[in-house]
């Protein structure tokens, strides 16, 4: 059964006349009716704008006037949302993967040098491809 | 009196003269003396500035005895020196791969060193 500390909330002034308008105004428990006012708060399209809670079904603010987001739209921003986040997610572990792969195969190269072959006076060795030969009595490069 | 066989520098250490570079000579010894005693007896460590011996140690290269000497000195033109002396005595011939450059690029060169300490080949 409803009390009067129940009805003497303004909430449940409006959901008793809501109930009462559309003819379904039954006698209901504190309990059931505070989670009837309670549900109908929740439901309430609060304004981007100006923050004024509007009825659920409101497609303008009452307020302002700005466009309110629906339900729909706000769950289809939590999946964008969602989905974006995976794909990022997504994203940097491959990454990372790559780079795990190229570090892995860094590590197992060996960088090799490019060389020529010195071949005189009876000895032979590779060296440096960017090195010369020189006249090593003055240290001037052989040309 | 040292035979000059060859020699290959990095053009890009071309400042005075080449600051690294490596050059082999060879040089008729006693077959059955220690290597250290002839290398002592072919360098002249008193000519050089600011000697400082580092280490050396004997090694086989090619199947043959080997003598290596690490030290570092300060040239005519007051560069800091790294060197690595390299002895290999085939019968009565001692050939000395000396292998220089300035101290901060020493460790840099290395490997290209290795590259041709590792490739060398005596043909005669």
């Amino acid at each position: 059964m409803m009390d009067r500390d129940a009805l003497s909330s303004g909430e449940l002034k409006k959901e008793y006349f809501l109930l009462k308008c559309v003819g379904e105004f039954k006698m209901v428990s504190k309990d059931d009716a505070q989670k009837r006012v309670q549900k109908v708060k929740d439901d309430k399209v609060k304004c981007a704008n100006c923050g004024f809670k509007n009825k659920p079904d409101s497609i303008y603010c009452q307020s302002c006037g700005n466009e309110l987001e629906t339900a729909s739209q706000k769950k289809l921003r939590r999946k964008h949302i969602i989905l974006g986040v995976l794909i990022l997610a997504g994203v940097c572990f491959g990454f990372m993967i790559i780079l795990g792969i190229i570090a892995s195969e860094s590590e197992n190269s060996t960088n090799p040098i490019i060389y020529k072959t010195y071949d005189n006076n009876g000895i032979t060795f590779h060296y440096p491809f960017t090195w010369t030969t020189l006249n090593f009595n003055t240290r001037q490069a052989d040309v | 009196m040292f035979d000059a066989l060859g020699g290959v520098g990095d053009p890009a250490s071309l400042t005075n003269n080449f600051e690294t570079y490596l050059v082999v000579n060879s040089n008729n010894v006693n077959p059955n003396e220690d290597l250290r005693t002839s290398y002592n007896d072919m360098e002249n460590y008193a000519n050089l500035s600011n000697y400082q011996f580092i280490s050396d140690n004997y090694t086989t290269i090619l199947g043959l005895n080997a003598y290596q000497v690490l030290y570092t000195w300060t040239d005519e033109y007051g560069t800091q020196k790294e060197t690595e002396d390299v002895l290999i005595r085939k019968n009565s011939t001692v050939y000395v791969i000396e292998y220089e450059s300035e101290i901060q690029d020493f460790e840099k060169n290395q490997p290209n060193f290795n590259l041709i300490l590792n490739s060398f080949n005596i043909t005669s």
